[in-house]
C-alpha cells in the first residue's frame, strides 16, 4: 500500500530547498502544492513544457477548416442560394465564422485537455483527507512525496521533511493506482 | 547594478556620409528619371517618399505612445525612437517635389473631363477643402505638429542626459500623450490629402489606420533591425536581451494581425455593398499584375509572418527576429507601392524604375540625418530613472 | 521567483504616486479579507438591493412574455424603422462585456499587473452582459424558438442558413464570446474556488465549493499546465473580443444605407465597446470596493488607469465621429449629408448633442492628474459615458432608418413601455446576477493579488538596492 507524506513549509523559496534535498535523496514521485503559481518549484521538479499550445492549434485549425467548407458546401454546393448576385462561393463572407469556430474549437480544446490531464473532477483525491492540508490554498507551501513501502520508508521521508524545516508534516493513503 | 556605461556615440562617419551620398545619387537619378517620364518618377518619388515618412511618423507614434502608458521596458529603445523620430525636418525638404509635382498626381488639381460629369461633380464639391494653398498649408501644418513634437521629445531626453531629473521624464509623458490626438489627426488627413487624393473620388474612412497599421509595422521592424545591426558595437543594440526582443516581436505580430484586420474589413465591406463609387479601388487591384500584388501582400505580410511569429522561441532569437523584419520592411514596401502605383497604371503592375531611384535617394538622405543627428547622443536616455529597469527586463 | 522584475511599480518608484497595492499583508490576510463577504451572512443592503434587483427581473419576465406572446409588434418598431431598441440595447450590452476581456486578456498578455485585483470583477460582468446581449437578438427574430434555423443542420426543409448574411455571423460570434468567456473566467476562478472550500465555515458551503473548485490541490504540475492554459486562453480571447464587435459592425457596415455603410465602423465599434465597458466597470467597481472594503488590491492607481483608458479610448469614439462627419461631406453624396446633417438640427438633434458631451467632452476631464483619481468625478463621469454611449448605439440604428433615400418613407420611431422594460428589466437582471455574483464568488482573483504581493516586494527591493549601490 502507497502512501502520500506530506509536508508544510512556511515559504517557497523553503519548499523549493526541500524538493531540491529530496530529489536528492533519489526520490522521484515528487509533487508540490502552492497557493499560486511558483516558477521555481516548476524548475525544482524540472516540469517539461506543456503540449496545449500544439493541441490549441490543431483544434483551431480544424474548427476553422470544418466551418469554412461547411459554409461551401451548404451554400455553394448543396443548396446554391443567389445572393445580390454575390458568388456563391465567397471567401470573404465566409471568414468571420470561420474564425470563430476556430477561436471556440481551440478553447474548448485548451479546457477539455486541461481537465484530463488533471484528472477532474477529483474531488476526493487523498491528500483531502489530512485536515492541515487545507493551508495548500491559503498560505501553506507543501511537498508531497509517494512512498511505495510502508514502515521504514515513511518514517524516513517524514523525518527529511521535518530535517528540511517542515512546520507540519502528515501521511495519507494513496489510492490504489496512483 | 548600474547600467553598462556606453559612450556617447561618436561614429557613424562614414555611414552617414555614405547614406547621404547615396541618397544624392538616388535623387539626382530621380530627377533624371522625370527628364524622360515626368509623370512616371512623379508616381516612384511619392513611393518614396511615403515609405520613409511612414517609418518615421509610425516610429514618431510609438514613441508618443510608450510615453503615453508610462511603459518601462522600451525606455533601452527609446533614443533611437528619438532620433528616428526626429527626422521630421528632412520630410519636409523632401515634399517639395511633391508640392511642386501635384498637378499630375491629384486629379482634383486640374480636373480633366475624362473623369466624367458625377467625379466632376463631386470635385467641385470638394473645392472648400482641395484647393493648392490649403493643400500646402496643411501640409505645413503637419509637419509643423510632427517636427514640434520629435524635436521637444528628442531634446528633453537629451537633456536628461545631464541632468538627470526626473522632472524630464515627467515633461516627455506629458508631451507625448498630449501631443497624441494631434500628430494622430494630422497623420490621419495628411493619408487623404497625399495618398487617397491619387484617385480622383475613392474615399474610405478606415484608409488612414490601414495606413498607419503598416507604418507601424515597419516601425518596429526597423528596431528591430537597428538593434540587431548594433549588437557587436558600442551602440544600442548591444543592451538588448532576449526579452527586449520578445516584447518588439509580440508588438510586431500584434500589428501585423492589426494591419490584417484592418485590411480585411475595409475590403470586406467595400466588396460586399458593391457599390461603383468604392468597387473601382479594389477592381483595379484584384485584376491584372495588381492582383498577383494583393496576393503577395496577403501571404506575404500576413500568413506567412503570422505563422512564423507563433513561435515563442523564434522571437526571443535576435537574428531569427531581424529576418522576419527584414522581410516586412521589404513588405511594407510593397504595401505602399500597391497604395500608389495602381494610380499610374491602373491596368497592369508596372514598378517604374525611378521608384527604386527614388526609395533610396529618400532613404539614404533620411538615414544620413538621422546618424549625423545622433552623433555625439548617448545611444540610450542615461538620465532616465527607468533604464535600469528596462535593462533588467526578464522575458515573459 | 529570485528573479528580478523591476517591471511591476513598486512604492517609492520615482513618479509612481499611486501604489497597486497598498499596506502589507500575509497571504492568511489576504485569503482572509478577499473571501470575508464571501463567508459571512448577507448584510441587509444587500438583500435590499437584491429585491430592488429580482423586481426589475420580473418586469423583464412580463416584457418578455408580452413579447412572446404579441410578437416583435409589441415593440415600438415598425418600418421604415425595422431596428429600434433592440437592437440598440444588444450592441449596448455587448460592448460593455468587452471590458472584462480586454481587462483579463489583453492586459495579461501585455503583462500589466493592474489587472490582477480587478480582472474577475470585470470578466463576471463580461459574462451577465453578454447573457443580457444575446436575449435582444433572440426575441428580435420574432419566433425566437424557431432560433436553430440559423444552425446548419440537415433539416427536412432541404435548405440551409444564408452564411453571406452578418445574422448568422452574429450567432457564431456571440456564443463562441459566452462560451469562451465562460471558460476562461471559471479557469481562472478555480484556484480561488478551492481556497473558499478550504477556508469555508459550514459543511455546506464547504461541499458546494469543493464540488465547484473540481479537485483543486495547488498541483505544481497542475499549475504548470493551468498556466499555459490560462494564457493561451487569453491569446485566444483578445483576437476574440475584436472580431465580436466588428461583426456587430459589420451588422450596419454592409449594408448601403447612408450612416451605416462606412468602412471605420469595425475599429471605431470596438474602440466604443471597450469605452463603455470600462465606463461600466468604475461604476460598479467605485462603490462595490467601498463596500466590499477592497481599497489595499484596487488602489488609486487602478483607477487612474482606467480613466486614462476611457480617455483613450474616447479620443478612439471622437476619431470615429471626425471620419463619419468629414467624408460625409467630403463624399459629396446628398444622402451621406442629409442623414449627418439632420442629426445636428433634426429630431434627435438633443440626443446627439448629449452624445457629443457625454463621449468626448466629459473623457476630457482626465488629462488631469487628480481627477483620475477623484472617486466622485470618476464614478459621475463613468454613468456619463455609459448614457453617452447607449444614445450612440440608439443614434446609429435608428436615425438612418427613419430618414433614408426616400422623403416620403421617413418616420420617427417611439419607443413602447415593453421596449423600456426590456432595456431596465436587463439592467436589473444583471444587477442581480453581479449581487449574486459578489455573495457567492470571491470578487478579487486571490491567487494573483499573492503572486502580485511578491512581485512588488521585489520591485520594490530592486529599488533599494539601486539605492544603496549608487
Amino acid at each position: 500500500m502507497s502512501h502520500w507524506v506530506l509536508g508544510e513549509f512556511g515559504s517557497d523559496l523553503a519548499l523549493v530547498e526541500a524538493l531540491r534535498v529530496l530529489r536528492a535523496q533519489g526520490y522521484q514521485r515528487l509533487d508540490a502544492h502552492t497557493p499560486f503559481p511558483v516558477d521555481a518549484v516548476f524548475e525544482a521538479l524540472s516540469l517539461g513544457r506543456s503540449r496545449l499550445p500544439l493541441l490549441a492549434l490543431v483544434a483551431g485549425l480544424g474548427g476553422a477548416g470544418f466551418a469554412y467548407l461547411t459554409q461551401w458546401f451548404t451554400n455553394a454546393v448543396d443548396f446554391p442560394l443567389d445572393v445580390g448576385g454575390r458568388p456563391l462561393h465567397s471567401a470573404p463572407t465566409s471568414l468571420p465564422i470561420a474564425f470563430e469556430l476556430g477561436v471556440l474549437s481551440a478553447a474548448l480544446m485548451i479546457f477539455g485537455a486541461l481537465m484530463v490531464l488533471f484528472g477532474f473532477p477529483h474531488v476526493t483525491h487523498p491528500v483531502f483527507d489530512a485536515e492541515a492540508f487545507r493551508s495548500a490554498s491559503v498560505d501553506g507551501f507543501w511537498a508531497s512525496v509517494l512512498v511505495e513501502d510502508a514502515g521504514d520508508g515513511l518514517a524516513h521521508v517524514e523525518k527529511l521533511l521535518r530535517d528540511a524545516g517542515a512546520r507540519r508534516v502528515a501521511v495519507v493513503v494513496a489510492e490504489a493506482g496512483t | 547594478m548600474r547600467p553598462p556605461a556606453l559612450p556617447r556615440f561618436e561614429g557613424g562617419q562614414r555611414l552617414w556620409m555614405s547614406s547621404a551620398g547615396v541618397g544624392v545619387v538616388g535623387l539626382v537619378a530621380t530627377g533624371v528619371g522625370a527628364l524622360l517620364d515626368v509623370r512616371e518618377a512623379l508616381y516612384g518619388y511619392l513611393f518614396g517618399f511615403i515609405y520613409w515618412l511612414g517609418l518615421c511618423l509610425g516610429t514618431l507614434l510609438l514613441l508618443a505612445s510608450f510615453h503615453a502608458s508610462n511603459a518601462r521596458w522600451p525606455v533601452v529603445l527609446r533614443r533611437t525612437l528619438e532620433v528616428t523620430g526626429a527626422t521630421v525636418p528632412v520630410f519636409l525638404v523632401l515634399f517639395v517635389p511633391v508640392g511642386l509635382g501635384m498637378a499630375r498626381l491629384y486629379p482634383w488639381v486640374t480636373p480633366s473631363p475624362e473623369l466624367g460629369e458625377h467625379a466632376l461633380q463631386v470635385l467641385a464639391h470638394r473645392e472648400p477643402y482641395n484647393t493648392v494653398p490649403r493643400f500646402l498649408l496643411r501640409a505645413v501644418g503637419y509637419f509643423l505638429a510632427w517636427g514640434l513634437v520629435g524635436h521637444f521629445l528628442l531634446r528633453w531626453s537629451v537633456r536628461q542626459d545631464t541632468e538627470g531629473s526626473t522632472r524630464w521624464t515627467a515633461w516627455q509623458r506629458r508631451l507625448g500623450s498630449g501631443a497624441l490626438p494631434v500628430i494622430g489627426l494630422a497623420f490621419s488627413f495628411m493619408t487623404l490629402d497625399w495618398l487617397m487624393a491619387l484617385d480622383a473620388t475613392w474615399q474610405s474612412t478606415v484608409y488612414g489606420i490601414y495606413v498607419y497599421s503598416g507604418a507601424t509595422v515597419g516601425a518596429l521592424a526597423l528596431v528591430v533591425v537597428a538593434g540587431v545591426a548594433t549588437r557587436d558595437t558600442q551602440h544600442f543594440g548591444r543592451l538588448l536581451t532576449p526579452g527586449h526582443y520578445q516584447r518588439l516581436g509580440t508588438l510586431l505580430f500584434a500589428f501585423i494581425c492589426f494591419w490584417a484586420y484592418i485590411a480585411y474589413s475595409q475590403y470586406m465591406l467595400i466588396w460586399v455593398a458593391s457599390l461603383p463609387e468604392e468597387v473601382t479601388w479594389y477592381l483595379v487591384r484584384m485584376h491584372g499584375g495588381w492582383g498577383a500584388v494583393s496576393w503577395a501582400l496577403i501571404l506575404g505580410h500576413f500568413v506567412l509572418p503570422f505563422a512564423v511569429l507563433l513561435s515563442r522561441e523564434l522571437k526571443q532569437r535576435p537574428r531569427a527576429l531581424a529576418g522576419v523584419a527584414l522581410w516586412m520592411l521589404l513588405l511594407h514596401a510593397v504595401d505602399t507601392a500597391w497604395l500608389v502605383l495602381p494610380a499610374l497604371s491602373p491596368s497592369r503592375a508596372h514598378l517604374p524604375w525611378t521608384a527604386l531611384t527614388a526609395w533610396v535617394g529618400v532613404g539614404g538622405c533620411a538615414v544620413a540625418f538621422a546618424v549625423w543627428r545622433s552623433r555625439g547622443m548617448y545611444p540610450v536616455p542615461v538620465g532616465d530613472p527607468f533604464l535600469v529597469h528596462s535593462l533588467q527586463v526578464r522575458q515573459p | 521567483m529570485s528573479q528580478v522584475d523591476p517591471q511591476v511599480p513598486a512604492p517609492g518608484d520615482a513618479l509612481v504616486t499611486h501604489p497597486l497595492l497598498t499596506g502589507r499583508h500575509s497571504d492568511a490576510e489576504y485569503s482572509e479579507s478577499l473571501l470575508a463577504y464571501v463567508h459571512a451572512p448577507p448584510t441587509r443592503a444587500w438583500w435590499m438591493l437584491l429585491g430592488v434587483g429580482l423586481t426589475g427581473t420580473a418586469l423583464l419576465a412580463v416584457a418578455v412574455g408580452v413579447t412572446l406572446w404579441v410578437g416583435v409588434g409589441a415593440w415600438g418598431n415598425n418600418i421604415p424603422v425595422a431596428w429600434a431598441y433592440g437592437i440598440t440595447n444588444f450592441v449596448w450590452w455587448i460592448g460593455i462585456g468587452h471590458a472584462g476581456t480586454l481587462i483579463s486578456a489583453i492586459l495579461l498578455l501585455f503583462q500589466e499587473r493592474w489587472r490582477s485585483s480587478i480582472n474577475r470583477f470585470a470578466e463576471a460582468m463580461t459574462l451577465f452582459a453578454v447573457t443580457c446581449a444575446g436575449l435582444f437578438p433572440l426575441l428580435h427574430l420574432g419566433r425566437p424558438w424557431k432560433f436553430y434555423w440559423l444552425i446548419p443542420y440537415p433539416s427536412t426543409l432541404r435548405a440551409w442558413p444564408q452564411f453571406r448574411s452578418p445574422l448568422t455571423w452574429d450567432i457564431a460570434a456571440v456564443g463562441t464570446y459566452l462560451t469562451v468567456s465562460l471558460l476562461f473566467w471559471y479557469l481562472g476562478l478555480i484556484p480561488d474556488l478551492a481556497t473558499a472550500r478550504d477556508t469555508a465555515r459550514t459543511h455546506r458551503a464547504r461541499f458546494w465549493y469543493g464540488l465547484a473548485s473540481l479537485g483543486w490541490r495547488g498541483s505544481a504540475r497542475h499549475w504548470r499546465q493551468w498556466r499555459t492554459g490560462y494564457l493561451l486562453l487569453a491569446g485566444l480571447a483578445t483576437p476574440l473580443v475584436v472580431s465580436v464587435h466588428t461583426l456587430v459592425s459589420f451588422d450596419f457596415a454592409v449594408a448601403q444605407l447612408p450612416g451605416w455603410h462606412t468602412t471605420v465602423f469595425p475599429p471605431y465599434f470596438v474602440g466604443g465597446a471597450v469605452f463603455s465597458g470600462f465606463a461600466l466597470v468604475l461604476t460598479l467597481l467605485i462603490p462595490a470596493r467601498k463596500a466590499l472594503g477592497l481599497e489595499q488590491v484596487v488602489t488609486l492607481a487602478h483607477l487612474d488607469n482606467m480613466a486614462r483608458v476611457l480617455l483613450v479610448t474616447g479620443w478612439v469614439v471622437a476619431y470615429g465621429y471626425i471620419q463619419e462627419h468629414f467624408f460625409a461631406w467630403f463624399s459629396g453624396n446628398p444622402y451621406e449629408q442629409h442623414v449627418t446633417w439632420a442629426q445636428h438640427v433634426g429630431p434627435y438633434a438633443p440626443l446627439f448633442w448629449l452624445q457629443i458631451f457625454c463621449n468626448v467632452l466629459v473623457p476630457q476631464l482626465f488629462w488631469v492628474a487628480r481627477l483620475r483619481t477623484n472617486t466622485a468625478v470618476l464614478w459621475g463621469a463613468s454613468l456619463l459615458v455609459n448614457v453617452g454611449m447607449w444614445t450612440e448605439r440608439f443614434l446609429i440604428v435608428v436615425s438612418p432608418l427613419s430618414m433614408d433615400f426616400l422623403p416620403s418613407a421617413w418616420a420617427a420611431y417611439r419607443p413602447t413601455w415593453v421596449d423600456w422594460s426590456l432595456l431596465v428589466g436587463t439592467m436589473c437582471f444583471f444587477g442581480t446576477a453581479f449581487l449574486l455574483f459578489l455573495k457567492f464568488v470571491p470578487a478579487v482573483s486571490m491567487s494573483e493579488v499573492k503572486e502580485l504581493r511578491r512581485e512588488v516586494d521585489e520591485s520594490e527591493r530592486f529599488r533599494e538596492e539601486l539605492g544603496g549601490a549608487p
